[in-house]
């Protein structure tokens, strides 16, 4: 029988640039576990190379970790990309490193930092990660979903980098497995806003980019365990899963 | 009576402090006034779930959540899994080794214990991945 | 039937003084298995084992046992003890074994409530 699992699916770390230095895996871990979330997607922009570390840190922690990454789009939307294991997160990396110009401004960006468990500082990301990167909204949601994984539209509500902000509307043919309002925008008010699109599961994060950040919107997983595979039944709704709005 | 919820930690093998969360959890049962003998149930069950988990999990996370209807705790483990969970649930099953049962533990009465002790129970289980125990204990009116 | 009454008529010794000897001892229960004591003594019981790892405190509080008496002159660990000092759970022992333990203590009128 299917139990409820609290989930914080859009979490940034210090390797962000936009995020605060205080953003490390074991601070983000241990903020999450005093809330009592049970599952964590690690996002960064354009990134992974934070997932393996935070996730042996969670498990420890009892938490499950799903390898995420907020990439973005060449027309400026933000797209979740949530992968069942590293290698298929670090096949989306490659993909989106080969198409991702620039090089980071620590002055006008930020820092993006990489760390080890014990926070010691192992490098800084040189990429340009708040960049856009040259792939297409629809080359994004293919690719997420040739690497097996789940496709989310990021904060939908919000004008800056959502996809109907940028675009106006979502284009017809594009799969998503959900849309992610973020914890900007009550449940009343989303489905006022948009109604239309209740025929795509929706979720809410909370798009963390400070600790204190970290579950100001969950949502609800029902499914027998908190694994990848769960998720996506819950997310379609199927054999007695489904997701809390 | 407001509904409060809360979390502990569950380290692997870590013996030492076996039965700080269902203590802990019993402390806040009874500064919440709850009635003695439902308290003795989730401290059983709690207990029991506790237990597994330290004995043959990697690692995992207790959250309770207790409203006025009820108190629900559910674990979440992050491995091994349980191959057959009708097995798991007869009394006197144990897979414990043992080093395990000459401290007393793996008499296979622990999921058992914890049916017997609550109102619903759901075992879930994903081999390589983990198990997830849930209870619910019932409040009548009034406590 | 007061624990302290027990204590002098069988002459165990208290490991742990200053917990609290003057409660109301409601029946005994024999075992050597954590979840069978987790499964059936009742509040206020004795437990007669031979455990003496940390685990048997944590057992003892929850259930809310009057005290451990631990038989064929066994001794509590260090933490143990240390535990039940925390806890205030009472901690006897005694050479005797859990046959002759248990018979002179159902010898002296102690039956289960």
């Amino acid at each position: 029988m299917p139990v409820e699992f609290r989930a914080d699916l859009h979490i940034h770390t210090c390797l962000s640039p936009c995020s605060e230095l205080s953003m490390t895996p074991s601070r983000i871990v241990e903020r999450a576990a005093s809330l009592g979330i049970n599952i964590m997607a690690v996002c960064d922009h354009n990134t992974v190379e934070h997932v393996e570390v935070t996730a042996e840190i969670a498990k420890k922690r009892g938490i499950s970790v799903i390898a995420g990454i907020e990439i973005n789009s060449s027309e400026e939307v933000h797209i979740l990309g949530l992968f069942e294991n590293m290698a298929d997160a670090l096949s989306m990396q490659t993909v989106v490193y080969e198409n991702l110009p620039g090089e980071n401004n620590e002055d006008a960006f930020g820092m993006q930092v990489l760390v080890n468990e014990s926070e010691e500082v192992l490098g800084f990301n040189k990429r340009l990660l708040i960049g856009a990167t040259e792939l297409s909204v629809n080359s994004i949601v293919e690719l997420i979903h040739g690497f097996n994984g789940l496709a989310v539209a990021s904060h939908i509500d919000r004008e800056g980098f959502g996809i109907i902000g940028q675009l106006g509307f979502i284009p017809e043919g594009i799969e998503f497995d959900a849309l992610e309002i973020s914890y900007r925008t009550g449940r009343a008010k989303a489905h006022e806003m948009f109604g239309p699109y209740s025929h795509i599961p929706w979720i809410t994060s909370s798009d963390a980019h400070s600790l204190d950040d970290i579950g100001r919107s969950t949502t609800w997983f029902v499914m027998e365990h908190s694994t990848f595979e769960e998720m996506r039944l819950a997310l379609k709704g199927t054999e007695g899963r489904k997701v809390i709005f | 009576m407001p509904c409060s919820e809360g979390v502990f930690f569950l380290t692997g093998k870590d013996f030492k402090n076996a039965g700080a969360a269902s203590s802990s959890l019993k402390g806040i049962l009874e500064g919440m006034g709850i009635p003695a003998a439902t308290i003795r149930r989730v401290a059983i069950a709690a207990f029991e779930a506790e237990m597994n988990t330290i004995i043959y999990a990697v690692a995992g996370m207790m959250n309770y959540f207790i409203t006025s209807e009820m108190i629900k705790i559910r674990i979440q483990d992050m491995g091994p899994g349980i191959p057959d969970i009708d097995q798991a649930m007869k009394e006197g099953y144990s897979t414990a080794p043992d080093y395990i049962r000459e401290m007393g533990f793996g008499s296979g009465m622990g999921l058992p214990n914890i049916k017997r002790n609550a109102d619903v129970l759901t075992v879930n289980s994903i081999l390589g991945e983990g198990t997830t125990v849930e209870f619910i204990i019932n409040l009548t009116p009034g406590d | 039937m007061k624990l302290q009454e027990i204590i002098d008529s069988l002459s165990l010794k208290v490991e742990n003084p200053s917990a609290d000897l003057s409660r109301e001892v409601t029946g005994a229960y024999v075992s050597d298995m954590m979840s069978d004591v987790m499964g059936n003594a009742k509040d206020g019981f004795l437990w007669i084992t031979i455990q003496v790892h940390l685990n048997i405190i944590a057992v003892a509080s929850l259930k809310n046992l009057s005290g451990i008496i631990l038989v064929n002159n066994r001794v509590p660990a260090e933490d143990t003890l240390k535990k039940a000092i925390e806890e205030n759970i009472p901690i006897m022992t005694t050479p005797l074994s859990a046959f002759d333990l248990v018979g002179r203590l159902y010898g002296l009128g102690l039956r289960c409530r």
